[in-house]
């Protein structure tokens, strides 16, 4: 787990953001402009790391999810969220697809926003501000 | 009326047999074989009573005086006797009154008794009886006489054939010096006929009979002697008369006809078996009622039945060849030589058929030649007729016509020959000439445009012209050929013609065969719905594949020409189709497709089968006048290429999320460049940056590869990324087996929608797939569930296969994997290929198993990235 998630050193009270995406470079760049916008960013490969590193940091105000991923895509990975319920968690999703979009599979209430790919920083920072604020 | 004329024949045939048979013996032919079976027959018979009333004296040539005899005559007065009898008195005899005399020709006035010592008539020299026709006089046979007198009764038979078995058994005999000397006991010929004659010496004609008493013939007075005894024990053994004969003969071939004909096997066993029982039925006859029946005509008379309905059957087999053969000609002739072009008055109108389908007229018209006459007449025509020409002659010896066979070749036609010709209408004729016959012409106007448009076009024409000549020279040939065959027809069925039958025979057999060779070459190498039309545009042949693809569509493919079915098949307008017709016709050019019928695609391939010089070989003796066979329709399912198709865009579809992944990670770190904190945070996302850079560069030089192996990964060894996943669960949707269906087993997977894509080649994945399976299956236990698990990993993707069974012992499984057993199952030896083909892959399989737990396999792939 250590090696696939890592918790930055910053404050320890900023708010906990995980990111969960299957690509190194888009995680490592998410989680630097989210340490820049104040977030403590939680770096996960898939969803099966993703879970390990919620359980160990239950402290997590908010989940930056990619959908297609290997081992335990976003699909599964909020099917296993709800057994742990942890639906209070809001969750952006990232995908590349935009078929994935219409999904049904992403209307779900966890859901707060979906962005496709490539992503506005911008747009995605607010998103997840107006999240953490409204839970 | 056939069947009645048939058995007139037969009944004809069967009483020229029985009368040639019966003929043969009346004339002697069959007495020497007769004789012989008698004797035979008369040899394997128990011996019968010995000769108990009569005794044999013989007087010495020595003591041949009248006063030895008067003296032997004395002394019989002394004895007891019932008869005496001198059958061949000699010079020295006295006469009595109580004696019975031989004579040659016995005169009835005279007091003492006299019969007919004859002798009959011997059978390649072996006296056996007497015959009617043996003696011209009508005085009584001695025998017969004696008989007559000793018992008082009258003997009508003159004609009896001889017991010599009482011969055989021995006669008995006293010498006349023994009797004179009083050495015989009275009692010896108390009641005995007393035959005296003289003893055996060189001067005694000796007789050669069916049986030698005591191994010698007999002497004139012993044959006398024997044949008394046999009338005496009422022996005699008679033979048929010659109407009783025939009647016999007549029977006996019924039986053997009745037998033979409702026998299709075995004839010779029968024959045989009908043999001997006459030998039987005779041995019989002379045993139990001493008839002797005409033995060899009887044989002689089944076997000649036996080859009657032998040849009879023979012929009527020849009969059903030829007229198989005769259909079977006019069959192969209509569907492999165009022999309906031949055989129907519609011929014009199919050349007319054929030239539309191919060549784009405005109208044409075909004339014959008048037979007998230098004028022509319409035969078909399209668009036009007769009355349309302008000329109103129509005499071949003048122009055009004459200039056209001047020419012999297409003559263009400077003035109006078909009426009401258009501005851009461009008239020719041609003369249809063979082997220096005028076999007619043909007209026709084509517009300017469609002419140009096809290349060559007075090339194809004259081409056209001078082919169609040669079919209708070959036309009216084969129809000459046929009305002599139908005259013929019945001399041609019969045995005069063999050899002209098998010859024809042998080519139609042959020509078959090449035929077939050649089409079913041309069929079974593709495994595709092929069909094949004839040079007319009409359907030859058509294989099952095919059939059953119109059939799905609801195309009746027998009704449609060349042209219409590749105009329902492509959708395309029917001039187009026609222009593409040309092509394949005239530039012998492969036309491609592609067709969709219901929800498949396939690829329409329409070829030309041409006469090659190979096929020219094997039909040298065939009607060939045109160099196109016929043209070829096929249709390829691109099901295959679907399946590439599919695993393309699986792959492109992948490439995209990489490259999307990349091109999101340098936008990201672009944007987040600008407004570094640290330089430790700028080198970071530098970092980032070359690397998704240099990622990027071997993302899409890896696409690349990938996507032009796309037309080459048919091979059987090529590699590709797939999506495993998704293969591996059509693989299985798809895949039922025997131990699944009889155990009720089911498959449960649980796959993932999205994975990394794994190195496999498709063409073999489901083999692999489907010997997993029935390794599984057949361990499995009834009703159970075979699970399919995946799981990503950082080597591979790996696939987890397992069931509920019985398992293998450790060291049985090490057995079956290593090939040591020595009866190995059928599945494990292609778990071992497969093993090795996975490994090719770059990927690994293998199996383990626990006894009472069952079976798991574990196949990894190697990741495409």
């Amino acid at each position: 787990m250590s090696d696939q998630s890592t918790m930055s050193n910053d404050v320890q009270d900023k708010p906990i953001v995980l990111v969960i995406d299957d690509s190194d470079s888009i995680r490592q760049l998410l989680g630097i402009s989210l340490k820049r916008a104040g977030y403590r960013p939680l770096l996960a490969a898939n969803g099966h790391v993703g879970l390990v590193a919620l359980k160990k940091f239950p402290a997590v105000k908010a989940i930056i999810l990619d959908m297609m991923m290997p081992i335990m895509n976003g699909t599964d990975f909020i099917h296993h969220l709800k057994q742990l319920d942890r639906t209070d968690i809001p969750i952006i999703v990232l995908t590349g697809m935009n078929d994935f979009v219409a999904s049904e599979r992403l209307k779900l209430p966890e859901i707060k926003a979906v962005l496709t790919k490539p992503v506005d920083l911008a747009l995605l920072l607010k998103l997840l501000k107006d999240s953490i604020v409204s839970v | 009326m056939r069947i009645r004329s048939y058995s007139l024949a037969v009944a004809l045939q069967t009483l020229v047999l029985v009368v040639v048979s019966w003929g043969a013996g009346q004339v002697g032919l069959l007495t020497s074989v007769n004789g012989w079976t008698y004797d035979l027959l008369l040899k394997l018979t128990p011996t019968a009573h010995p000769s108990e009333q009569t005794l044999l004296i013989e007087v010495s040539r020595a003591d041949n005086t009248a006063a030895y005899w008067q003296r032997l005559f004395d002394q019989l007065h002394r004895f007891p006797t019932r008869q005496w009898v001198v059958a061949y008195p000699s010079e020295h005899t006295p006469v009595q009154a109580q004696v019975i005399y031989g004579a040659i020709a016995p005169t009835s006035s005279s007091e003492v008794i006299k019969g007919l010592n004859s002798l009959p008539k011997p059978s390649q020299g072996v006296y056996r009886g007497f015959e009617s026709s043996d003696f011209d006089s009508e005085a009584t046979l001695l025998p017969v006489l004696i008989t007559q007198q000793v018992t008082g009764q009258g003997l009508s038979t003159q004609r009896f054939w001889l017991d010599y078995r009482l011969a055989d058994t021995g006669i008995p005999r006293i010498s006349a010096q023994a009797l004179l000397e009083g050495r015989i006991s009275p009692e010896l010929l108390k009641d005995k006929i007393v035959f005296i004659g003289l003893s055996r010496d060189y001067t005694q004609p000796m007789l050669y009979t069916s049986l030698f008493a005591e191994g010698r013939p007999l002497t004139p007075t012993e044959f006398q002697l024997v044949a008394t005894q046999t009338l005496l024990n009422g022996d005699a053994i008679h033979t048929l008369s010659a109407a009783w004969q025939l009647g016999l003969l007549f029977a006996w071939c019924g039986l053997c006809l009745l037998a033979y004909r409702n026998t299709l096997e075995y004839e010779l066993w029968l024959s045989l078996g009908f043999a001997f029982g006459a030998v039987a039925v005779s041995w019989l006859s002379l045993q139990l009622v001493a008839l002797w029946l005409p033995l060899a005509e009887l044989v002689v008379t089944q076997f000649m039945a036996f080859f009657l309905v032998y040849r009879i059957r023979q012929v009527q087999e020849r009969t059903a060849i030829d007229q198989f053969l005769f259909n079977y000609r006019a069959m192969m002739r209509k569907h492999i030589e165009n022999a309906s072009f031949f055989d129907t008055d519609q011929h014009w109108s199919q050349l007319i058929n054929m030239v539309n389908q191919t060549l784009n007229m405005n109208r044409l018209i075909f004339l014959e030649r008048v037979e007998n006459d230098h004028r022509v007449k319409e035969i078909a025509a399209l668009n036009c007729s007769i009355s349309d020409i302008a000329e109103m002659r129509r005499d071949y010896e003048r122009t055009p016509y004459s200039t056209a066979l001047q020419l012999n070749q297409p003559l263009l036609l400077e003035k109006t020959y078909l009426n009401d010709q258009p501005l851009d209408e461009v008239q020719m004729l041609v003369p249809l000439t063979f082997a220096g016959e005028i076999m007619g012409f043909w007209a026709f106007g084509i517009q300017q445009e469609n002419m140009n448009n096809i290349p060559n076009f007075v090339r194809i024409v004259d081409d056209y012209g001078k082919q169609i000549a040669e079919l209708l020279f070959q036309r009216k040939q084969w129809q000459e050929q046929k009305e002599e065959d139908s005259s013929v027809i019945n001399r041609y069925l019969s045995f005069d013609h063999t050899r002209h039958r098998f010859h024809v025979f042998g080519q139609v057999v042959a020509s078959q065969h090449r035929r077939l060779n050649l089409f079913e070459s041309v069929f079974e190498a593709s495994s595709n719905a092929v069909m094949l039309y004839d040079l007319f545009g009409r359907i030859n042949l058509i294989n099952r594949a095919m059939e059953s693809l119109l059939e799905q569509q609801r195309l009746a493919g027998f009704e449609f020409t060349a042209l219409d079915m590749m105009h329902k098949l492509s959708a395309l307008s029917t001039a187009r189709c026609r222009l593409l017709l040309q092509q394949v016709v005239q530039q012998q050019r492969e036309i491609k497709l592609l067709v969709e019928l219901g929800d498949e695609s396939y690829e329409l391939r329409i070829s030309a089968l041409m006469h090659t010089e190979s096929t020219q070989q094997f039909d040298a003796q065939e009607d060939q006048p045109f160099e196109l066979q016929g043209i070829l329709f096929e249709l390829k399912a691109m099901s295959g290429s679907k399946e590439r198709q599919s695993n393309q865009v699986r792959l492109v579809k992948h490439l995209f999320h990489l490259i999307q992944n990349d091109l999101e990670s340098i936008f990201l770190a672009s944007t987040l460049l600008g407004g570094c904190e640290s330089d430790q945070e700028r080198e970071e996302i530098e970092g980032i940056l070359s690397d998704r850079r240099q990622n990027l560069n071997s993302v899409l030089g890896k696409s690349w590869y990938y996507l032009q192996q796309h037309e080459q990964y048919q091979s059987a060894d090529s590699l590709y990324p797939l999506d495993t996943c998704d293969s591996i669960e059509k693989i299985i949707r798809q895949y039922s087996c025997v131990a699944l269906t009889q155990k009720n087993l089911r498959i449960q997977t649980q796959l993932i929608d999205y994975s990394e894509l794994g190195m496999a080649d498709p063409a073999a994945l489901p083999t692999v797939i489907h010997n997993i399976i029935d390794i599984l299956a057949e361990d499995a236990i009834q009703n159970s569930v075979i699970k399919v698990r995946f799981k990503e990993h950082e080597k591979g993707l790996i696939y987890q296969f397992s069931n509920q069974g019985f398992g293998l012992p450790e060291e049985r499984l090490l057995q079956l994997l290593q090939d040591q057993t020595p009866q190995n199952s059928e599945n494990f030896s292609e778990f071992r290929y497969s093993i090795s083909q996975v490994k090719e892959w770059g990927g690994r399989l293998s199996i383990t198993s626990q006894l009472g737990r069952g079976i798991r396999v574990m196949l990894v792939f190697k990741r495409f990235s």
